[in-house]
C-alpha cells in the first residue's frame, strides 16, 4: 500500500495545498469557537470600552468568513491532485498490466470479473481522499486543538490529545478487532452469494427445467438465515461502536469541564479560560469525525490494492530480454514441432504432442469444435503463451528465443475475440497500419462487405463504434476484425473462426475473395463449417487435444 | 420513488418512527446538555462556587451523555436491523420473481446488469436505508427542536437562526442542485474515461497483435490530463454551493457571538445565557453538514430502489397458475392448435396460429431460418411464457392449467449453451437428480458418452467446473447437459439446436445419444443441421412465424419449398460425409 502513498511526491505542492486547506478548516472552526467563547466570557466581565473586546470580535468575524473560503480551497486542490494523480496511477497500472500475457490475463478476468477490476482502480484512485486527507487532517486539528488548549493549561491540553486520540484511533482501532472475525464472514457470504445469483441469473433455464429451483431456493435461504444472524451480531457491535463513539465525542468535553473547573476553583486557572477550554473540546471532535471513515477505507483499500497486484504478480514472466527476430513480408514457413500444451498441473492436456508443419504459402484450415485447443496453436505463435515442451519454428528460427512484439511484426491475426475498440471506425482501422491511404481503407471495406453500410453512414468512416463496438452488429465486427488483419502487411496471417456469426452466404462470399487476395502468403485458418474446406489445401483436426485426420481437402472437393 | 419505497418496504415506517422519536430525544437532550454545560460554567466562572454545588450538575451531565451514547447506538442498530431485514426480504423476492418470471423476460437485458443490481444495488440500498432515510429525519427535526429552545432563549438570536434557515435549503437546492448536476455529469465523464482504460486493457490481445500496445500509455496519461483541465474549471463552480454553505452556518455563528457579546457588555444577557447559546448554534447546523456528505448515498439509493422495483415490477410470464395433472399413467400426446405469440402488443408476432399435435414417443425436429419463431415456440412449450392466443394441451389438460412443477418434472431441456453452476462436475449432474445413486450417474454418464470426457480429468466427477473451475468446451458441456437428460429420465425431451459448434466426432457421439432418446422418449428438437434430424420422425417448418410446412423428412425433401432451400444451405453435410469416409 505505501507505493500508492509514495505516488504522492510528484504532486507534493499541490498535496501540501489541499492538505493546509483542509487543517486550516479544521482550525478556522477551533479559532471561532475559541474566539466566540473568549469574546462572551471576557465581555461578561463588563469591560469599561467595548474597545477591548475588538481582538475577539474581529478573530470571530475573520474566522467565521474564512472557513467557508478554506473548505473551497481544500475541495478545489484536493480535486485537482486526485485528478493529476489517476493520469499516473493509470499510467503506473497499464506499465504494469501491458507486458502480461494476453492469454493468460483473459484467462485470469474472465466474465464479471473486469467489473470488479474496474472497480478496483476505482478504489485506488480514491485513495488519496479516502485514507491520506482524513489521516493528515485529523492530525494537524489534533495538534492546532491541543495548542490552543496548552494556551490555557498544559495538563489541559495533554488530556485533550490523549482523549483525542483514544477516541479518533483507540475505538475505530479496537472495534476493527473486534468486529475483523464477523467482517470476514461476511465478506465470505457475500462472495458465494454472489456466485449463487450470477448461477441463479445466467443458469436460469436450466434450473427450471432441471425442477432445481426449490432446491436452490433452499440453498439459497440457509446461506441468508446465516448472514442475517452474522449481521446482526455485527449491526449489534457496530450500535456498541456507535454509542461510544456518541460517548467518546461527548465525554471530552465533559472531562475538560471537570479538571478545569478544578483548576479554575483551585486558582491555578483564570475564570474567564474556563468557557474556552470547554467549547474547543467540544468543536475539536470535527477533526477526529473522519478517522472511522478511513479506517474502513483502509480494508476496501487493501483488498483492492491486493488483488491488483496478484493479477500482475501471478501472471508476469520471465520478461529477459531477447533478441528481435526480423521483419520479413515474404511468406516462409510455420510448424508446431512436439508442442504440449495445458494451463496448470492438474488441468487436462489442451495440445498432446501436436505436430503440424505449413509450407511458405500454404493455406491451412483447422478443424474442432469450440473450446478445443484450437486458439491455443495461433496464441502460442503470437508468443502469448509458452508451450510447456515443444518448438515453434517459422522459417528455420525457432519463435521462442525471439522477442514476441518483433514476433508479431511478421504475423497479422484476426483472434476468436478480437476487441473492437471504442473509438471511430477509421482509429480502429488505422490500428493495423497507421500508414495506410483513404483508398486502401475504402478497398479492404469493399472486400469484407463493410463499404455500403459505411458509404450509407452520414459520418463515414468517423462513425463512433461504441464499447465493445455495441453500434455493429455482430456480424459487422465479425468483418471490421478481419478488414483489420488484412490491413497488416505481413507473410502469416491467422484467422481463428473469422466468420463466426456471419450467415453462411456471405461467409462464403468474403472469404474466397479474401483467400484469393492472401495467394502467396502462408494462413492458419480455423474454423467448425466444413462448407470452407474447398478454399484451402490442407486441413487438421483437433480433437481431445490430439491433432488428427490430415489430409488434403481439394480431394474432397473432387469426390463432389 | 419515495412513496413506492415506503408502499413496498413496509419496515420503513418503523425505521422512519424509530429515527423520528430518537430525533425528537436526542434534540432534548442536546438542549439540556448545553443548559447544564453553561450552569456549571457559569457557577465556576461567574458564581465562584465550589465542588459541593456543580457535583450534582456534574453527575446529571454525565448521566445525559451516557443516555444519548445509549439511544445512538440502540438506534444505530435498530436502523442497521432493519435495513438488514429489508434486504434479506428483498432478495428473497427477487429470488421468487426470477421463477415466475422465467428466462424469456430477461432476454434482452444485460445479465451482467442484473447481477449488479442484485448485489451492488442491495448493497447501496442498505446504505440508503441505515444512512441517508434517517438523517433526512434528524436533519428535520433536530434542527426544529433547538430552534423552538433558542426562541424561547434570545428573540435575537432565533432570528438569525430563522434567516439562515430557508437560505441554506434554498442554496442546497438551487446552487447545489444546479452543481451538483455538474459534478455529476462529471463523474459520469469520470466513469467513462474509466471504461476507456478497460477498453484498453481488455483490447491488449488486439493492440499487441497489431504492435500498438506500448503506444497506449501516452494515449492514457494525455485522455486523464485534458479531463482534469476540463472537470476542474466545471468545479470551480460547483464547489461554491459547500463555500455558501459552510458560510451560512460559520457566520451566523459568528453573528450570534458577536450579538450575544455586545449585549453582555451593557448586561441586556446573562453569560449562562450567552453561553448557552454558543454550544447550542453549532448542533443547529450539524444535520445540514451530515445530510451534505451523504448526498452521493442518496442518489445511489434511489437508483438502486428503481433498478430493483424494474426487476420486481417485470410480467410473471412463466408463473404456473393451475394445480391439475392430466389423468391416467401417460404418457401424453401435446397439442398445440392455433397457438400465437408476441413479446409486445406493438410488435409483430414471433409465431402465428402453429397448430399440430406431438405423439407420445414420437419425435419432432423445428427447421427455420433465423428469426423464424423456432425458439419462441420452444420457450411457450416450455412455459417460460403463456400463448397469447390459441392453446397447448397435454393429454386434456391446458398448459397453464398445469401444474407447473409437474410439468417440468416430465420435461428435460438442453438449450443451445447449457450452462455450468458453480460447483463439481457432479453437483451439476445431481441438479437433475439430486438422490441419483453412483450407479445411475454412471449409466447417465456412459449414455451420454460424457465418460470419455470425464476420463480426461484426475478428479473425475469431483472436478469443479463454472466461474473458479476448469472450462469444459461445448461439445463437452453438451455431454453433461445430456448426462442430466437421461439421469432425469423425463418422458419428454426438449433441445435447441444442440449440435451447433461441435466437432464431427462429437455431433456422432450426439447422434447415438439422440437415437437413444427418440426410441423411448417424446423428442422436440430444433435443428440446424441434416445430421441433427436423421433420426426425427416429423419435421415442422417455420417461416416468419407461421408453418409453412410439415411432414416426414422424405417427403418434404422431395417437394419443392424452404426445407429443400434449406437443405442446400446444408448440402456440405455430403461432403462432410466423404471427408469421414477418407479420414
Amino acid at each position: 500500500m505505501k507505493h500508492w502513498v509514495s505516488r504522492l511526491y510528484p504532486y507534493r505542492y499541490g498535496v501540501a495545498l489541499a492538505l493546509m486547506f483542509g487543517v486550516f478548516t479544521i482550525a478556522a472552526n477551533l479559532g471561532l469557537m475559541s474566539t466566540a467563547a473568549y469574546l462572551i466570557a471576557k465581555a461578561a466581565q463588563h469591560p469599561s470600552t467595548i474597545l477591548l473586546l475588538w481582538v475577539p470580535i474581529v478573530g470571530v468575524r475573520f474566522f467565521g468568513t474564512s472557513r467557508g473560503v478554506f473548505r473551497y480551497g481544500d475541495r478545489y486542490f484536493s480535486h485537482d491532485v486526485t485528478f493529476r494523480l489517476l493520469k499516473d496511477l493509470r499510467q503506473s497500472l497499464y506499465r504494469m498490466i501491458e507486458p502480461l500475457s494476453p492469454a493468460a490475463l483473459k484467462r485470469h478476468l474472465s466474465g464479471d470479473l473486469w467489473t470488479r477490476f474496474g472497480a478496483d482502480v476505482e478504489t485506488l484512485q480514491n485513495a488519496y481522499l479516502g485514507l491520506v486527507t482524513p489521516v493528515v487532517v485529523a492530525a494537524g486539528g489534533l495538534l492546532i486543538a491541543a495548542g490552543l488548549e496548552w494556551l490555557i493549561s498544559f495538563g489541559l491540553a495533554l488530556l485533550l490529545l490523549a482523549m483525542l486520540v483514544l477516541v479518533g484511533v483507540g475505538l475505530p482501532w479496537a472495534m476493527d478487532r473486534i468486529t475483523r472475525g464477523y467482517a470476514e464472514e461476511t465478506v465470505a457470504i457475500r462472495a458465494t452469494r454472489s456466485v449463487r445469483w450470477v448461477d441463479a441469473i445466467f443458469g436460469l433455464s436450466d434450473l427450471i427445467t432441471l425442477g432445481a429451483f426449490p432446491q436452490y431456493q433452499t440453498a439459497q435461504e440457509v446461506l441468508e438465515s446465516r448472514w442475517r444472524v452474522i449481521s446482526r451480531r455485527l449491526n449489534h457491535l457496530k450500535g456498541i461502536a456507535a454509542g461510544l463513539n456518541e460517548l467518546g465525542s461527548h465525554a471530552i468535553a465533559w472531562v475538560i469541564l471537570v479538571v478545569g473547573s478544578g483548576l479554575v476553583i483551585s486558582g491555578k486557572v483564570q475564570g474567564f479560560l474556563l468557557p474556552v477550554a470547554v467549547l474547543l473540546a467540544l468543536a475539536s471532535f470535527e477533526a477526529i469525525r473522519p478517522l472511522a471513515m478511513a479506517f474502513q477505507m483502509r480494508g476496501t483499500l487493501t483488498a483492492a490494492d491486493r488483488r491488483i497486484m496478484d493479477l500482475a504478480d501471478s501472471e508476469s514472466w520471465a520478461t529477459a530480454p531477447k533478441p528481435l527476430i526480423l521483419y520479413q513480408p515474404q511468406p516462409k514457413s510455420l510448424e508446431w514441432s512436439h508442442v504440449w500444451y495445458r494451463y496448470g498441473l492438474c488441468e487436462p492436456w489442451i495440445l498432446e504432442d501436436v505436430s503440424m508443419t505449413l509450407d511458405p504459402g500454404a493455406h491451412v484450415a483447422v478443424m474442432g469444435e469450440s473450446g478445443a485447443g484450437k486458439s491455443t496453436l495461433i496464441s502460442l505463435v503470437l508468443r502469448f503463451l509458452d508451450p510447456i515442451s515443444g518448438s515453434l519454428l517459422y522459417g528455420q528460427e525457432d519463435l521462442l528465443n525471439f522477442d514476441g512484439e518483433s514476433v508479431r511484426k511478421n504475423i497479422s491475426a484476426v483472434p476468436q475475440d478480437p476487441h473492437i475498440f471504442d473509438t471511430t471506425l477509421r482509429q480502429n482501422l488505422l490500428l493495423a497500419n497507421p500508414q495506410a491511404s483513404e483508398t486502401v481503407l475504402w478497398n479492404i471495406l469493399e472486400m469484407v462487405e463493410l463499404k455500403d453500410w459505411a458509404t450509407f453512414l452520414p459520418e463515414g468512416l468517423e462513425v463512433f463504434v461504441g464499447e465493445h463496438g455495441q453500434g455493429m452488429s455482430g456480424g459487422h465486427r465479425k468483418k471490421l476484425a478481419l478488414a483489420r488483419a488484412l490491413l497488416k502487411e505481413t507473410g502469416v496471417v491467422l484467422l481463428d473462426e473469422p466468420t463466426e456469426g456471419l450467415d453462411a452466404l456471405s461467409a462464403r462470399r468474403i472469404m474466397t475473395r479474401i483467400m484469393t487476395s492472401l495467394k502467396g502468403k502462408t494462413v492458419l485458418w480455423i474454423t467448425h463449417d466444413p462448407a470452407h474446406l474447398t478454399l484451402v489445401d490442407r486441413v487438421f483436426t483437433l480433437h481431445d487435444g490430439q491433432l488428427t485426420d490430415q489430409l488434403v481437402a481439394n480431394a474432397a472437393e473432387n469426390i463432389i | 420513488m419515495y412513496q413506492r419505497l415506503v408502499k413496498e418496504v413496509r419496515p420503513i415506517r418503523w425505521l422512519l418512527a424509530t429515527v423520528a422519536g430518537y430525533g425528537i430525544m436526542s434534540g432534548i437532550l442536546i438542549v439540556l446538555q448545553a443548559e447544564l454545560l453553561a450552569e456549571v460554567v457559569a457557577t465556576v466562572y461567574i458564581r465562584h462556587q465550589g465542588w459541593n454545588v456543580i457535583k450534582p450538575w456534574l453527575a446529571i451531565l454525565l448521566g445525559i451523555l451516557l443516555l444519548r451514547a445509549v439511544i445512538a447506538g440502540l438506534t444505530e442498530t435498530a436502523s442497521l436491523n432493519l435495513s438488514t431485514s429489508v434486504e434479506s426480504s428483498l432478495r428473497d423476492r427477487l429470488l421468487q420473481k426470477l421463477e415466475t418470471t422465467g428466462p424469456m423476460v430477461w432476454a434482452n437485458d444485460h445479465t451482467g446488469e442484473l447481477v449488479n443490481t442484485v448485489i451492488q444495488g442491495i448493497d447501496n440500498l442498505e446504505t440508503f436505508l441505515a444512512r441517508y432515510l434517517p438523517q433526512i429525519v434528524l436533519t428535520a427535526l433536530i434542527p426544529l427542536v433547538i430552534g423552538i429552545k433558542v426562541a424561547f432563549t434570545d428573540w435575537i438570536s432565533a432570528c438569525i437562526l430563522l434567516v439562515t434557515v430557508p437560505l441554506i435549503p434554498f442554496f442546497m437546492i438551487l446552487i447545489g442542485r444546479q452543481a451538483e448536476r455538474e459534478t455529476e455529469k462529471r463523474w459520469v465523464t469520470l466513469g467513462r474515461l474509466g471504461s476507456h482504460f478497460l477498453d484498453i486493457v481488455q483490447g491488449l490481445e488486439t493492440l499487441k497483435i497489431f504492435g500498438q500496445s506500448r503506444q497506449q500509455n501516452h494515449a492514457i496519461g494525455s485522455a486523464a490530463e485534458s479531463f482534469r483541465k476540463s472537470t476542474m474549471a466545471t468545479l470551480r463552480l460547483a464547489f461554491l454551493s459547500g463555500l455558501v454553505l459552510e458560510l451560512l452556518a460559520s457566520l451566523s455563528m459568528a453573528m450570534i457571538a458577536v450579538a450575544v457579546g455586545l449585549r453582555l457588555v451593557g448586561g441586556d444577557i446573562s453569560f449562562q445565557k450567552a453561553f448557552f447559546l454558543l454550544i447550542l448554534v453549532p448542533d443547529f447546523y450539524a444535520p445540514w453538514r451530515a445530510l451534505g456528505a451523504k448526498f452521493h448515498d442518496g442518489l445511489n439509493g434511489l437508483a438502486a430502489a428503481s433498478r430493483i422495483f424494474d426487476m420486481l415490477d417485470r410480467p410473471e410470464w412463466a408463473k404456473g397458475i393451475g394445480h391439475r395433472i392430466p389423468e391416467g399413467n401417460g404418457p401424453w400426446p401435446i397439442a398445440i392448435s392455433e397457438c400465437s405469440f408476441r413479446y409486445r402488443p406493438d410488435t409483430p408476432y414471433a409465431i402465428k396460429d402453429i397448430t399440430l399435435t406431438i405423439e407420445p414417443q414420437s419425435s419432432l425436429a423445428l427447421v427455420g431460418p433465423t428469426g423464424s419463431g423456432k425458439t419462441t415456440l420452444l420457450s411457450v412449450l416450455l412455459g417460460f411464457m403463456p400463448a397469447i392466443e390459441g392453446s397447448i394441451r397435454v393429454g386434456d389438460i391446458a398448459l397453464q392449467d398445469l401444474d407447473r412443477d409437474w410439468w417440468h418434472r416430465q420435461l428435460a431441456y438442453v438449450s443451445q449453451t447449457p450452462y455450468l453452476f458453480a460447483g463439481t462436475i457432479l453437483d451439476n449432474l445431481k441438479f437433475a437428480d439430486p438422490n441419483a445413486t453412483p450407479e445411475m450417474i454412471q449409466e447417465a454418464v456412459s449414455h451420454a458418452h460424457f465418460d470419455e470426457v470425464l476420463a480426461r480429468f484426475p478428479k473425475g466427477l469431483n472436478t469443479p467446473v463454472g466461474e473458479n473451475g476448469i472450462r469444459l468446451s461445448r461439445g463437452e458441456r453438451q455431454r453433461l447437459a445430456l448426462s442430466r437428460v437421461f439421469l432425469k429420465q423425463a418422458p419428454i425431451v426438449i433441445m435447441d439446436e444442440p449440435s451447433a459448434h461441435l466437432d464431427e466426432v462429437s455431433e456422432s457421439q450426439l447422434q447415438r445419444s439422440l437415437f437413444d432418446l427418440c426410441q423411448t422418449r417424446t423428442v422436440i428438437i430444433v435443428a440446424h443441421r441434416l445430421t441433427t434430424i436423421q433420426s426425427i420422425a416429423k419435421i415442422a417448418v417455420l417461416d416468419h412465424g407461421q408453418m409453412v410446412d410439415y411432414g416426414t423428412p422424405e417427403t418434404l425433401g422431395r417437394q419443392s419449398g424452404l426445407f429443400r432451400d434449406l437443405g442446400h444451405a446444408w448440402n456440405t453435410q455430403e461432403r462432410r460425409r466423404s471427408y469421414e469416409t477418407l479420414g
